[in-house]
């Protein structure tokens, strides 16, 4: 952030080049009752090279762009010294007072101060904004309708993104410029990128003078006003939420219900027809749902069913979906989207009085036995409903007769093998000694302890594979038998050698 | 496993050997269709089990989709199950039209009977070096098991997947929990259907030393007298004292014939250990 312009605090060469002016000026000394002139002013402020020394040492510019100030909202109906009014005579002998924009701009100044923006800056812990910052020189305001005004709604996001799409200088006072970054990329940045005069920019939501942190409840982008800030433009929407199981439990200061915010993102909002969108439907189940729906949280919390993603996508939809068919039904298909309510709810699609208009969306002309047949089905032991236990007999069955089938035919098929083998090798070629008693334990160790090598080593290199799992042995015992075992093959090498 | 002598006689009788029908050409191209429309419905339908494994994705990204592997999954199935309902109906027409005795009951009978439990015993004594290796008849015991795998496989398979395509329609009639279990049991059944084909079908016909590397009687239909009589002695033997043998001499395979159905079985084990391999993979990662 720059240091204003006006903060002339010292300047020796001010004061020696206008030393002549003050002599000459001294005898016309009614000139102080009269009002000073913009021309006055401007006889030299005019002169595009007229410098200052600032706060620390820095050059600054004592320039008035004259035309620009013309047309400024504050030129077109202020002189000069309406607001440089410590300024009584052509000469000022001491360098005039910074000009304060509460002393008009009284209830800005007001809501500002309470501003996160404020509070940094006068905490001196960072850099942040002021009235010019985002208003521009004082000089030069245009009124926030003119299009080249920096706080015309279009250039909302230009002007915040000065500071806040900075990387470097967000990352060094402590922040990031990543929401600014993501909110480029977001349904609401492109459409404002791309002339829209009605997307969301930065202070929609965030507000003007009163920027204030999520953790403020006054602030709208607080988790309990999110709903009521989005529902500024989305209305319909906004007001179909409130009344879902959602909605109901945020009114009820649940901070555990999530927000449009929490599905949808904050400044990366992305188009749900967008693949990339965590609300887009390839991803809703697994990116969205899942986060709540899938743990213990909630059903520990308030005995709402859990594991409810995993169960999904061992149903049909689930399969249907994993193998990246976008007809299939995922979460939202059923239980609706802004609206979902719980299925005790008569208003609920998934009510057993609905269920059949729900199903009935895809799947034409279904009976009550084909809808009512449940879609997550309990996994484990406890389940007790007949679906989940006969799904889990079938499959246990299954992996029995898989087990005695296969395995017992590969038995049979070894042995066959075996004799065979043997008796073919019999036949052809009667015994002679190839390897010596000697050779063959030597094999034998090489062999066994090249195997313990293989499966504790890459134990350690895969840890996460079933047969590290299979293993089981603790990180301990695996590095001593690995150690013994690669001591064991060098000392038959060595004696192999020797 | 050849003996010696007979293996001396080959060589000395050069071209001169008999060939005895085993299969008919019916039968064979039943077979052809059989196996295709199973490798084809195997490499569909893994890839759909196994959705989230790199090669199903790549797999299905090639032939354009998951869509399109149920589209073709659903294509196969079809084709099979018209295939299954010929065998049916050839089955009634000999059983019950045409009266054919020992279709049910007899030594050239697909049913299991006492002999075939002798014979594991008797094989088993073998193996173990307690008694004579065991003579068998048309259809080995293991042969026949694995005829029934399949017959039973495809009514499980089949019924349970047309259960899931036309779901609401079987609602109708099947109470709501079965709609759950036949995607247990499809899948489950089809792993049993592929782990059984690919590992011990392929072993017991192709890969066992007598056949090795491919028994090719199921391609050509004929096998020679050699063969019939070392691996099916008792065929052979009552075929010799009815004096029937003669009824069952063909023409020797042609070259090309023999190449094709090396290059088709091949192809066919090929795929078809691919396929087990990456089942494996998947199912234990």
């Amino acid at each position: 952030m720059q240091a204003s312009p006006l903060s002339v605090k010292s300047s020796r060469l001010f004061r020696f080049s206008t030393l002549a002016f003050v002599f000459l000026a001294w005898a016309p000394n009614a000139s102080f009752a009269q009002k000073l002139k913009d021309a006055d002013c401007l006889a030299c402020h005019s002169d595009p090279t007229l410098t200052t020394e600032g706060a620390n040492g820095a050059t600054e510019s004592l320039f008035v762009d004259q035309s620009r100030f013309k047309h400024s909202v504050h030129g077109r109906m202020f002189a000069c010294v309406d607001c440089h009014n410590d300024v009584k005579s052509l000469v000022h002998e001491k360098p005039p007072e910074k000009v304060s924009c509460a002393r008009c701009h009284a209830d800005a100044q007001t809501a500002y101060a309470h501003s996160i923006h404020a509070k940094a800056s006068k905490g001196g812990t960072a850099p942040a904004a002021t009235c010019e910052d985002c208003h521009g020189d004082a000089h030069q305001i245009e009124g926030g309708g003119d299009p080249k005004s920096p706080v015309n709604h279009a250039n909302i996001p230009a002007t915040c993104g000065r500071c806040h799409g900075q990387t470097f200088l967000m990352e060094s006072n402590g922040e990031s410029a990543q929401a600014f970054i993501s909110y480029q990329a977001s349904v609401h940045g492109r459409a404002v990128a791309n002339g829209s005069k009605d997307a969301a920019v930065c202070t929609d939501c965030h507000g003007t003078h009163e920027i204030l942190p999520a953790n403020d409840p006054k602030s709208p982008i607080s988790k309990f006003s999110v709903a009521q800030t989005c529902g500024a433009c989305h209305t319909d929407v906004a007001n179909t939420f409130t009344a879902s199981i959602h909605g109901q439990a945020l009114a009820h200061g649940n901070a555990l219900a999530p927000t449009c915010t929490d599905c949808h993102g904050i400044h990366s909002i992305k188009a749900h027809t967008d693949p990339n969108a965590a609300v887009a439907e390839q991803n809703v189940s697994r990116d969205i749902c899942a986060r709540c729906h899938e743990g213990v949280r909630l059903s520990q919390e308030f005995g709402v069913p859990g594991n409810r993603v995993t169960t999904y996508l061992d149903s049909y939809h689930g399969l249907a979906a994993e193998g990246g068919s976008v007809v299939a039904a995922n979460c939202s298909s059923c239980h609706g989207v802004h609206d979902i309510l719980p299925s005790s709810d008569p208003r609920s699609t998934i009510n057993p009085a609905n269920l059949d208009a729900t199903c009935g969306q895809c799947h034409k002309g279904v009976t009550q036995k084909f809808t009512r047949t449940p879609v997550h089905l309990a996994t484990g032991t406890r389940a007790t409903d007949i679906d989940s236990v006969a799904v889990r007999w079938v499959r246990l069955i299954y992996i029995v007769l898989i087990l005695v089938v296969i395995g017992l035919m590969f038995l049979h098929n070894a042995i066959i093998w075996r004799s065979k083998a043997a008796a073919r090798r019999r036949m052809m070629n009667p015994f002679m000694t190839r390897m010596t008693v000697n050779q063959r334990w030597q094999h034998l160790i090489l062999l066994s302890s090249f195997i313990v090598l293989v499966l504790t080593g890459f134990a350690l290199k895969f840890p996460d594979t079933w047969f590290a799992h299979t293993l089981g042995m603790g990180e301990n015992l695996r590095g001593i038998i690995h150690r013994v075992a690669g001591c064991i093959l060098i000392a038959v090498g060595i004696y192999h050698v020797f | 496993m050849p003996e010696p002598e007979t293996s001396n006689a080959i060589i000395s009788s050069g071209g001169q050997e008999k060939f005895y029908v085993r299969f008919t050409r019916a039968q064979r191209y039943m077979h052809a269709v059989l196996f295709s429309t199973f490798l084809g419905l195997a490499a569909t339908g893994l890839p759909m089990r196994f959705s989230e494994s790199f090669w199903a994705r790549k797999f299905a990204s090639g032939v354009g989709g998951f869509g399109a592997v149920l589209f073709l999954h659903k294509f196969f199935a079809v084709i099979l199950t018209i295939a299954f309902l010929i065998h049916l109906k050839d089955l009634f027409q000999r059983a019950f039209i045409n009266r054919e005795k020992g279709i049910f009951w007899g030594p050239t009978s697909m049913v299991a009977n006492w002999k075939d439990v002798k014979d594991i015993v008797g094989h088993f004594r073998w193996f173990l070096g307690m008694g004579p290796k065991p003579k068998f008849d048309r259809y080995a015991y293991w042969e026949k098991f694995d005829y029934w795998a399949v017959f039973w496989g495809m009514i499980v398979i089949g019924f349970s997947g047309y259960a899931m395509w036309f779901a609401p329609f079987f609602a109708h009639f099947l109470p709501g929990w079965a709609l759950n279990a036949v995607l247990v049991i499809h899948s489950e059944e089809a792993l049993l259907a592929v782990l059984f084909i690919f590992s011990i079908h392929f072993v017991n016909t192709h890969l066992r030393p007598d056949s090795f590397p491919m028994d090719m009687v199921i391609f050509t239909g004929v096998e020679s007298e050699e063969e019939f009589e070392h691996k099916r002695a008792l065929e052979y033997l009552r075929n010799q004292a009815q004096g029937t043998l003669e009824k069952k001499v063909g023409i020797a395979p042609p070259l090309w014939l023999l190449n094709f159905s090396k290059v088709v079985g091949f192809t066919a084990i090929f795929i078809g250990l691919t396929l087990l391999v990456l089942t494996l993979t998947a199912y234990f990662s």
